[in-house]
C-alpha cells in the first residue's frame, strides 16, 4: 500500500468512525449518504470493507449489509431496491419467496426493519422444484403488505425480522437469475460483508482485553504481565490477523469457495477470541453494563445467520473428499 | 560448466515475471520424468541425496537459480520466483528438496551480510554439491538463545577458534558448512556478544553425531567443536553483530519456510481427498478434520502471501513472522492430524498398508512444528511484547 493509500486509508477510517459512534446507529445508512458515501463507494469499492470493519469495532448493529448486495448487483437490479430478503436461517439454500400462478408467496429474514416505502429483493422459486429462480423486487409501498416480525436474537441490539405475506404478481417485478447466479453471488457479497464485520469485532474485543489486562492490577502487577494472559491474547491477535487475511484474499478474488472458508475461519476465530478475551476480563467483562457481551452477540448471531462456520468447513472437507483434484485452488 | 540452454529465458536480458517464470516452471515440470516417490520414510541421508539430484536438474535448467541476484550466481528477480518454485513442484507432485529449508535462510543472510562468500558457496548449495546447516541450539540454550555458550576467540593471524557445542542441528551430519552463532563477547554479553560464521564442517575438530527423531530418522545432530579454526574472511557480518544476522534470517525461518511448507501441505490434502474418496470414506469427522486443516492451510497461505511481497520488497517482517510462525505450527497440526483420523486404524496398528509407513513418519515430525525454529511459546510472548505492547513480564 502506497503512502497516499495508507494516509486515504486512515482519513476513511476517522470519518467512519466519527459516523458510527453518533447514535441511534439505525440511522448511520442514512447519515453515510448525507455524506456522499454512495459516490466514494462507486469509484472505490474497497471502501466497503473498512465500512464493515469498523461498524464490527464499534459492535454497530445496521442492515448495512444489504448494501454491498445492492452493488454487487447489475445496476438495473441494484439500484432499484432498498433491501434484501434472506432465506431463513440454518437454510442457506433456502427459499425466502415461492411463485405461485398469480401471487408470490414470501416468506424471509431481514437484517433490519423495513421502512414502508422500501423496495424488497429477493430470490422467488417456482411452486414445483422444476424451473429456475427469478429474482423479484416490490414495488414502493408494497412492503406495507406484509407481515413484519422482530425476532429476539442472541444480537439484543439489532434489529432482525422475519417477514412474511403474499403479495400479488402484479406489485412484483420479475427478472430472469438463470441457475441462480446472480442471487448466489449476492449471498456470496454478503457473506464477505458479514466477514469483515466479524473482523471488525475481534479487533473490538481484542482492544478491550488489552486494556483491561494493561490497567489491572493484582498482586502487584498488571495482570498482562503473566504469560497466562499475554498468552491467550497473543493467540486471540493472530487468529485475528489470519482471518484478515483470509477476508482480504476472498474480498479481491471474489471466489465462492474463498468466501465461504473465510467466513469459516473468522466466525471460528470469533468464538475462540470471544473466550480469550472474556476469560482475561475476568467478572467485570461478563457484566450487562460491560460492552463485551455486545460483541460476542453480534458474532454468534452473523455466524448462524451467515454461516454456519460448522457447516461450511464440513462442505469444504467433503468438496476435498469429492474432487481432490480441485482441491485447495490458488486462494483456499 | 553447466548451461541454461533448456530454459526458455536463456539470454534473456530480463528477468521473467515471477507469474510468467511459474507458468514456464510448471511446463518443464510436466515434460519431466522426475520421481515422485515419496522422500520419507527413507532414511534422512538418502532423502538429501535425492534431494540433491532434484537440485542438479533444476540447476541445469535455471529454475532455483532465479530469485537469487546475479552477482551470487543466481539470474535474478527476487524471493517470489523461490516462492514460484517451490508453489510448482508442490502442483507437480513432487516434494522440494529437503535441504533447500535450510538454503532458503542460511542463503539470504549470506547475500545480505557477506555477499562475498554468498558467490563463493551459493552456486554449490544451488547446484546440490554443498548442504548447509544452522548452528543455533545448545544444550543449554534453546528458546533461550541469546544466553548460548559456544565461543569463538580471535587467534593469532586473525582467525577465529572456536570451542562450544550444538545441537538439534537439522542435516549436522551431513552438511558440508554450517552458519554458527558463537559468543564472542563476555559471558554475560547477552545477544550484543555473538558473531556469526561460516564454517566448513570438513575442518579438523569437528565432530557431528547424528540424533535419531521419533520417527526413527536422522533429523538433526549435534555438533562438536575443539578449537576448530575459521578465518577472518568467513565472519558473516561484523563481529559482535551476529544478533542482527539471526533476526534478519529468523524472518526467513519464519516466513519464507511457512510458504514452503503451505505448498507442501496443501500438496498433502490433495493427497488425503484421493486416499479418502479411493477408501469410499463418509464420516462427518474426516469432513471436519479436514475442512479445518483446509482453512488452516489457507489461513498460512494468505499470510506468506503477505509476507513472501515483504521480503521481496526487503522490508523488514520482524515480530510479525511470529504470527506466520505459529500459524503454520497450527496447519502442520491440522494436515497430519486429519491425515491421521483419514488412515486409521492401519495407522496406529498396522504398517504394511500403502502409505501408512510416509504418513507416521510425517505426523511425527509435524509435532515439532511448534517447537523448532522458536517454540510457539517464544512466538506468543513476542507478539505480546513487540505487537500487543502488553505490560513486560
Amino acid at each position: 500500500m502506497s503512502v497516499l493509500e495508507q494516509e486515504f486509508e486512515e482519513s476513511l477510517r476517522n470519518s467512519l468512525h466519527a459516523v458510527i459512534a453518533q447514535p441511534p446507529a439505525a440511522d448511520v445508512g442514512d447519515r453515510l449518504r448525507d455524506l456522499g458515501w454512495h459516490d466514494l463507494v462507486a469509484e472505490t469499492p474497497a471502501a466497503f470493507a473498512l465500512l464493515y470493519d469498523e461498524l464490527g469495532r464499534a459492535a454497530c448493529a445496521t442492515g448495512l449489509v444489504d448494501e454491498l448486495v445492492r452493488s454487487e448487483l447489475p445496476p438495473d437490479l441494484g439500484q432499484t431496491c432498498d433491501r434484501v430478503v434472506y432465506p431463513r436461517p440454518a437454510r442457506t439454500r433456502g427459499r425466502p419467496a415461492v411463485l405461485a400462478d398469480d401471487s408470490v408467496v414470501i416468506d424471509g429474514w431481514m437484517v433490519c426493519e423495513p421502512t414502508e416505502n422500501c423496495r424488497l429483493l429477493f430470490s422467488a422459486y417456482p411452486e414445483m422444484d422444476t424451473g429456475t429462480p427469478s429474482l423479484a423486487i416490490t414495488a414502493t409501498g408494497a412492503a406495507r403488505r406484509l407481515e413484519v416480525q422482530r425476532v429476539p436474537t442472541f444480537d439484543v441490539q439489532g434489529s432482525w425480522v422475519r417477514i412474511k405475506g403474499i403479495l400479488p404478481r402484479s406489485v412484483v417485478d420479475i427478472t430472469a437469475d438463470r441457475d441462480g447466479n446472480l442471487w448466489r453471488a449476492a449471498l456470496d457479497s454478503a457473506r464477505r460483508a458479514a466477514a469483515y464485520e466479524i473482523v471488525g469485532l475481534l479487533r473490538g474485543t481484542l482492544a478491550m482485553a488489552v486494556a483491561h489486562v494493561t490497567s489491572r492490577v493484582q498482586f502487584g502487577r498488571p495482570i498482562g504481565s503473566f504469560q497466562a494472559v499475554r498468552h491467550r491474547l497473543a493467540d486471540a491477535h493472530t487468529a485475528l490477523t489470519a482471518s484478515q487475511e483470509l477476508v482480504d484474499t476472498a474480498w479481491s478474488c471474489r471466489d465462492s469457495a474463498a468466501t465461504a472458508g473465510a467466513f469459516a475461519y473468522a466466525a471460528r476465530a470469533h468464538r475462540a477470541v470471544t473466550a480469550h478475551c472474556l476469560q482475561v476480563c475476568g467478572a467485570i467483562g461478563m457484566t450487562w453494563e460491560h460492552d463485551l457481551h455486545r460483541y460476542l452477540r453480534r458474532g454468534y448471531a452473523l455466524d448462524a445467520f451467515f454461516g454456519p462456520a460448522d457447516s461450511i468447513v464440513k462442505e469444504l472437507g467433503g468438496d476435498l473428499i469429492q474432487a481432490p483434484g480441485s482441491g485447495p485452488g490458488n486462494h483456499l | 560448466m553447466s548451461t541454461t540452454a533448456d530454459t526458455p529465458f536463456a539470454g534473456a536480458a530480463e528477468v521473467p515475471t515471477p507469474e510468467a517464470f511459474g507458468s514456464q516452471l510448471r511446463t518443464w515440470l510436466r515434460e519431466q520424468q522426475i520421481d515422485q516417490s515419496l522422500v520419507m520414510p527413507g532414511s534422512l541421508e538418502d532423502s538429501v541425496e535425492h534431494g540433491a539430484a532434484l537440485l542438479a536438474r533444476l540447476y541445469e535448467g535455471g529454475w532455483n537459480r532465479f530469485g537469487w541476484p546475479k552477482e551470487v550466481g543466481g539470474l535474478g528477480g527476487d524471493v517470489r520466483h523461490r516462492a514460484a518454485l517451490y508453489e510448482q513442484l508442490a502442483l507437480a507432485n513432487v516434494d522440494p528438496p529437503e535441504q533447500n529449508i535450510i538454503l532458503e535462510v542460511v542463503g539470504p543472510a549470506l547475500v545480505h551480510f557477506a555477499p562475498a562468500l554468498a558467490a563463493r558457496y551459493l552456486p554449490r548449495a544451488l547446484r546440490g554439491d554443498d548442504v548447509w546447516c544452522q548452528g543455533f541450539s545448545e544444550p543449554e540454550s534453546g528458546s533461550d538463545l541469546a544466553g548460548l555458550h559456544c565461543r569463538a576467540k580471535r587467534a593469532e593471524g586473525g582467525d577465529l577458534v572456536v570451542d562450544g557445542q550444538k545441537t538439534w542441528t537439522s542435516f549436522g551430519h551431513v552438511a558440508d558448512h554450517i552458519l554458527l552463532l558463537c559468543r564472542t563477547g563476555a559471558r554475560e554479553s547477552r545477544s550484543r556478544g555473538l558473531t556469526m560464521l561460516f564454517a566448513d564442517l570438513s575442518s579438523p575438530g569437528v565432530e557431528a553425531r547424528p540424533i535419531t527423531f521419533a520417527n526413527g530418522r536422522n533429523e538433526f545432530a549435534e555438533v562438536f567443536f575443539d578449537g576448530v579454526r575459521v578465518p577472518p574472511d568467513h565472519v558473516v557480518g561484523p563481529v559482535d553483530s551476529g544478533w542482527t544476522v539471526a533476526s534478519h534470517l529468523l524472518q526467513f525461518e519464519r516466513g519464507m519456510y511457512a510458504w514452503i511448507r503451505q505448498a507442501l501441505l496443501s500438496n498433502r490434502l490433495r493427497r488425503l481427498g484421493s486416499y479418502a474418496r479411493s477408501a469410499g470414506l463418509v464420516d462427518e469427522v474426516a469432513q471436519e478434520l479436514l475442512g479445518t486443516a483446509r482453512l488452516a492451510v489457507a489461513a498460512v497461505r494468505a499470510r506468506s502471501t503477505r509476507t513472501v511481497d515483504l521480503l521481496a520488497q526487503g522490508s523488514m517482517v520482524g515480530a510479525a513472522a511470529s504470527i506466520d510462525k505459529l500459524l503454520l505450527a497450527a496447519a502442520e497440526h491440522a494436515v497430519f492430524d486429519a491425515g491421521r483420523h483419514v488412515l486409521s486404524p492401519a495407522f496406529e496398528l498396522d504398517e504394511t498398508e500403502p502409505g501408512v509407513a510416509q504418513w507416521r513418519a510425517e505426523w511425527l515430525y509435524s509435532r515439532a512444528a511448534s517447537v523448532y525454529g522458536g517454540a510457539a511459546e517464544i512466538q506468543r510472548s513476542i507478539i505480546a511484547d513487540r505487537i500487543l505492547a502488553l505490560p513486560r513480564e
